[in-house]
């Protein structure tokens, strides 16, 4: 408990004393009443654990901490470019530790013969498929559902029903099940023009099987398949063809499909290596900085040495994920954390490359650091359900 | 003036972050030491028992091993005064550690009766009856096959 404190207070220091100095760096135009969103939904993260391990919850020591350093970069982040995103993540983080107790406690006793495991897979689907019919923004990578009081991504929550789902049909080797309505999931997504959320479909479905059957080579065949659909169908999809060409030679059109890569290039290349300190860069000129390119303006402020420290965090948190896989006794508890690394995993990986240029951006937020009210709640679900997994497996 | 004052706070900021890494990494170490001693072995030597157990015998013990008198126990020493389970070994933080298990007759480590759990060193002496048992810590570069 005391060394859990100490992980804690590092952590508090951390994230308190960033949103601190961009509080104090954006000047008196800012109310200080806007600070007490951040810091109220840092300090829930150790008083969740708190009542957690009261109630003889014993979750793996280190993952919740390793969350709360994420969760206060991306808050720190965030209250630079609109104190107002920072106030609605920090209310989103509130409703994700509450999705990721009960997670959490369900995961705990769940059993993978029974339960509606059909269900799940419905849950995926209907969410999937749910943008078209409602009203939002079209022309965001994965589609927008605006409700006007909230407005979210439906795939950040997909993406926890997906990973239990696989779970449980997996665990009780319904294969083709599995495929069909992950298959109509992808297609589904494919038409509304996200192949970014396509691909993250698809990497934690094919992840759960590896781990499940132990086959690699079936499952190369499906995501070159999948990669074969996307190359021939491009046409069909306008809006690939500059974000494809803004990756690889920006300077083609500067002011046009180039310009968000070469405003994150320049943002990264003066941030040097430990930034402009907080407040101090222009994260504001990079175009969707707080959802796409979050990494950039962590980069741009906090220099080399911020997105070391993000990186590293990304790792160890796939790591204990992965060893709450391992230590698990039973199947379906095994597969749940595979798909829960798999998926947290991937897509830190994917989006952080995408921020330094090394692949193209996918349109997808980091895990934890960009704004995204479903993705918060849904990731912070997913993390209750690695919880849940290594208290079974004996925690700590 | 406000920026002398914010510009050293902000590597303090960072600090604070790569302590709060350097511990987790920490963590993960000590996750590794813990994984390789729950596979570690200690000896009892044998240096003075009843007939059917010669002076010199080892037992190598793993953390949770029982000594007593009958089968459930791990070591089974012919004592007539030991109870069917009279004492256990148990691995604490870095070291094994002897416990009574509620003896009529009672254990002793060097010839102290053990009231409470203590901490085993290399070449301590465990009485129970009439057996008298070496601690071998897996420490101390003993090599045994």
């Amino acid at each position: 408990m005391r060394r859990q404190l100490g992980l804690y207070g590092l952590v508090l220091a951390f994230g308190m004393g960033a949103v601190g100095l961009v509080h104090a760096a954006r000047g008196p135009r800012e109310a200080p009443w806007a600070l007490t969103y951040p810091l109220v939904a840092l300090l829930s993260v150790p008083a969740v654990e708190l009542a957690l391990l009261r109630s003889g919850f014993r979750p793996d020591r280190l993952l919740l901490p390793l969350t709360a350093a994420l969760l206060s970069v991306g808050l720190a982040t965030l209250y630079r470019l609109s104190p107002d995103l920072a106030a609605r993540q920090a209310t989103a983080v509130c409703a994700g530790l509450v999705a990721m107790v009960a997670s959490a406690h369900w995961v705990a006793r769940a059993r993978a013969g029974e339960g509606a495991g059909p269900l799940w897979g419905a849950a995926f689907l209907v969410l999937v498929a749910l943008p078209p019919f409602l009203p939002g923004g079209g022309e965001l990578a994965p589609p927008l559902v605006d409700l006007g009081v909230v407005a979210f991504q439906p795939l950040g929550l997909a993406v926890v029903f997906l990973v239990v789902f696989c779970a449980f049909q997996l665990a009780r080797e319904r294969r083709a099940f599995v495929g069909a309505m992950v298959a109509a999931g992808v297609l589904l997504l494919l038409v509304q023009r996200d192949v970014g959320g396509a691909a993250t479909v698809l990497v934690t479905t094919l992840g759960v099987a590896y781990v499940a059957t132990g086959q690699a080579k079936p499952l190369a065949v499906v995501a070159a398949v999948f990669g074969a659909v996307v190359l021939v169908a491009h046409p069909l999809l306008p809006h690939l063809t500059p974000r494809v060409q803004g990756w690889l030679d920006p300077w083609s059109d500067p002011a046009g499909g180039g310009y968000q890569t070469l405003q994150a290039t320049f943002a990264l290349a003066s941030g040097g290596l430990f930034g402009a300190g907080p407040g101090a860069g222009h994260p504001d000129l990079v175009p969707a900085a707080h959802t796409d390119l979050t990494l950039v303006a962590v980069g741009e402020e906090w220099g080399f040495a911020g997105i070391l420290a993000v990186l590293t965090l990304y790792a160890v948190w796939t790591a204990r994920v992965l060893k709450a896989a391992i230590s698990a006794s039973e199947t379906f508890p095994r597969l749940v954390a595979a798909g829960v690394a798999v998926a947290v995993g991937a897509q830190a990986f994917v989006v952080a490359a995408g921020n330094v240029r090394l692949l193209p951006l996918v349109g997808l937020p980091l895990p934890f650091l960009s704004y995204g009210v479903s993705w918060i709640v849904g990731h912070l679900a997913l993390l209750g359900l690695a919880l849940g997994v290594s208290h079974r497996a004996g925690g700590r | 003036m406000s920026e002398l004052f914010f510009q050293p706070l902000r590597y303090v900021v960072l600090a604070a972050l790569f302590l709060f890494l350097y511990r987790v990494v920490r963590a993960l170490d000590e996750d590794l030491g813990r994984a390789e001693r729950e596979g570690a072995v200690a000896a009892l030597v044998v240096e003075e028992a009843a007939p059917g157990l010669p002076p010199g015998h080892m037992f190598l013990v793993r953390s949770g091993a029982v000594v007593g008198r009958s089968a459930p126990s791990t070591v089974v020493v012919p004592d007539p005064q030991a109870e069917d389970q009279h004492l256990r070994l148990v691995l604490r933080g870095t070291g094994f550690w002897v416990e009574d298990l509620g003896s009529k007759a009672g254990s002793f480590l060097n010839g102290r009766r053990l009231e409470a759990p203590a901490p085993l060193a290399d070449g301590d002496r465990i009485r129970l009856g009439a057996t008298v048992l070496r601690f071998v810590s897996p420490a101390c570069g003993e090599t045994w096959s």
